[in-house]
């Protein structure tokens, strides 16, 4: 063994080497948030939203500000009323009490919400309208749901409140069928908000 | 005449082969526990319970039994909400203490802090400001927020549930 070697064994430089990646490897994990990082949400913060949403969601039920919302339709264009692309809005909740409860309590506070209306069909199977569409949610959204029965007496509601057109009328198209024609029940709505950080 | 057998002792050594094997091996294991060992030094002794858990439960405990009418979860009594931050424990209301930890299901060890807020800051209703416990302190790591939406006097109110 020569004297002037600074390294004697290869044992030695393997252990520099480690030790050198590991303390790059820690450095690297203690920084919170890079560039590449995709979202700052966490379990717990998802976790408040949904209760967040289903509060709002039971408080608006409570209130009867939920039903008007989901029969804010124009009977006659086959929409929403005034919604802002392919029948959903785009850029907040509904023009109704609903819409604004929704955007104070998140859109206002930078959290994204897609609002959906779900109900059966003539044959029984789930399918959806979109109420509000912000777009594809994250993989860190979560979602409230509430379930809503329609009844064949009930009216089509516009910018002035209530319309005398009632849902069951063949002259309107709504979204959802009458599944049960010889009972009260038009039909049966789950109404789900899926919320996540922009 | 056999030639010279040349056995493991080659050259002024003493140590041979496995011994380095063996002393290498022990060297190696003796750096890899102590850097997996290194971050279990720094933990507390004492394990403190996880306030994001604690905080949850607060909230749910809050916007759903507390201070809630008996039949729907998420509306608020105003009578039972009123006296709830006032201090008194009226009959008809599903809380009979006024400490707060207590109500709350929270540990004495934690602190907690609870308010009622709308888009413009704390709620006053009934000339009761509804907002409990001390106030958190200014420091932006270390206090867990639960939050959620109830409907209180006609409006929807949210309420924050604050531990550290």
């Amino acid at each position: 063994m020569s004297v002037d070697r600074g390294q004697a064994y290869t044992l030695e430089a393997l252990t520099a080497a480690v030790l050198l990646v590991t303390s790059i490897i820690f450095a690297l994990q203690v920084t919170a948030v890079t560039p590449l990082t995709a979202s700052t949400s966490s379990e717990h913060i998802e976790n408040q939203q949904g209760a967040v949403a289903e509060g709002l969601l039971a408080s608006a039920a409570e209130q009867g500000n939920l039903k008007p919302t989901i029969l804010f339709w124009d009977g006659t264009v086959g929409e929403f009323h005034r919604s802002t692309y392919l029948g959903a809005y785009t850029e907040g909740g509904p023009p109704t009490a609903f819409g604004t409860a929704l955007n104070e309590t998140f859109r206002d506070r930078g959290i994204a919400f897609d609002v959906n209306v779900h109900y059966l069909n003539r044959q029984g199977q789930r399918r959806t309208e979109e109420l509000v569409n912000f777009g594809e949610p994250s993989t860190h959204a979560i979602a409230a749901t509430r379930v809503v029965t329609l009844y064949d007496n009930d009216p089509l509601y516009d910018g002035s409140g209530a319309t005398n057109v009632t849902i069951q009328n063949r002259s309107i198209s709504f979204y959802a069928p009458d599944i049960s024609p010889g009972s009260r029940v038009f039909n049966v709505v789950i109404v789900e908000v899926v919320v996540w950080r922009m | 005449m056999s030639a010279p057998r040349r056995g493991v002792l080659e050259g002024p050594r003493a140590q041979t082969t496995i011994d380095f094997a063996i002393g290498a091996g022990v060297f190696l294991l003796a750096v890899g526990f102590v850097l997996g060992f290194i971050p279990g030094i720094l933990d507390p002794f004492v394990q403190s319970q996880n306030h994001a858990t604690v905080a949850d439960r607060a909230g749910d405990r809050v916007s759903t039994e507390l201070l809630s009418t008996s039949v729907d979860p998420y509306v608020l009594n105003a009578t039972c909400t009123e006296a709830f931050f006032v201090g008194s424990t009226p009959s008809g209301c599903q809380f009979d203490t006024t400490d707060l930890n207590d109500a709350l299901g929270v540990g004495t060890r934690l602190n907690v802090n609870l308010t009622i807020e709308n888009s413009t800051g704390i709620v006053t209703v009934g000339g009761v400001r509804l907002a409990a416990g001390e106030a958190p302190p200014d420091r932006s790591s270390g206090v867990t927020i639960a939050q959620r939406a109830a409907l209180l006097d006609g409006e929807t109110r949210r309420i924050f549930v604050r531990v550290w």
